[in-house]
């Protein structure tokens, strides 16, 4: 099952997404828990393109397609914002101890999905994430 | 000649946020916002019950970690009642943030838990 959709660069309309992805999921019978995490990995993707790419400019626009099979699922996302200003190789979940407050949002897409790609191609960024559950 | 007694009697301030729904990028500046005052007027120590939050992402934990840094720096402290959830529980787990936090069972026993 597959969906497209488009939304502005706005954490309020971060949520229609996520809905599409769990209705989706619930139709191809992904598990709960699955379906937890890579809803958490889309917020987090959404949420590091608003304010990173688009600094926060809610006239930015983000595609979004999402794949959803018996086996895998699939995020990609499209954005004219800002390049990716870090290595995604070198993306590490912060020490809790030194109580960041940021630099968590990469490190659990990587921790949660199986691949996470990223390139910048005239002007787009495009990120693929993938997470193999069954 | 009788015992001297010095008695000092201690008032210790606990604000409890108990919260439904989504603690996420969208909704965490709410929750900082309410948190700052607090701090600013000199509370120290507080509660975040996350029993009734459904979705937890790294900008609500960001909010978690902020008054866990600035209530320590104001000799306070942080107590968090764990979410239900495991959607909302599970970025705890990915951070690690689960050794750091102090968890307890309910805001109802919050005094016990200082």
């Amino acid at each position: 099952m597959n969906a497209d959709l488009t939304v502005n660069a706005d954490f309020e309309q971060l949520r229609s997404p996520a809905d599409t992805l769990r209705k989706l999921c619930n139709q191809s019978g992904v598990p709960e828990r699955i379906q937890g995490e890579v809803e958490l990995v889309l917020q987090e993707l959404l949420t590091n393109l608003v304010e990173h790419a688009y600094e926060n400019n809610p006239n930015g626009v983000i595609k979004i397609h999402f794949e959803v099979d018996s086996t895998n699922i699939s995020i990609q996302s499209e954005d004219a914002g800002l390049e990716a200003a870090f290595n995604l190789d070198e993306v590490k979940m912060p020490d809790p101890l030194s109580l960041a407050e940021g630099g968590y949002g990469m490190a659990i897409i990587k921790s949660l999905m199986d691949d996470v790609s990223y390139r910048r191609l005239n002007g787009t960024n495009i990120w693929k994430l993938k997470k193999h559950y069954k | 000649m009788s015992i001297e007694i010095k008695t000092t009697e201690y008032v210790l301030k606990i604000v409890c946020f108990a919260i439904k729904g989504r603690l996420d990028a969208f909704e965490a500046p709410a929750l900082r916002k309410r948190c700052d005052d607090f701090l600013a007027e000199g509370t120290a120590h507080f509660v975040f019950d996350l029993s009734e939050v459904t979705m937890l992402d790294s900008a609500g934990l960001a909010v978690l970690v902020s008054a866990l840094k600035r209530s320590r720096m104001a000799s306070g402290d942080v107590r968090l009642v764990w979410p239900r959830e495991e959607i909302a529980s599970r970025i705890l787990k990915l951070t690690k943030f689960d050794q750091v936090f102090t968890s307890i069972d309910s805001s109802e026993i919050v005094p016990k838990g200082f």
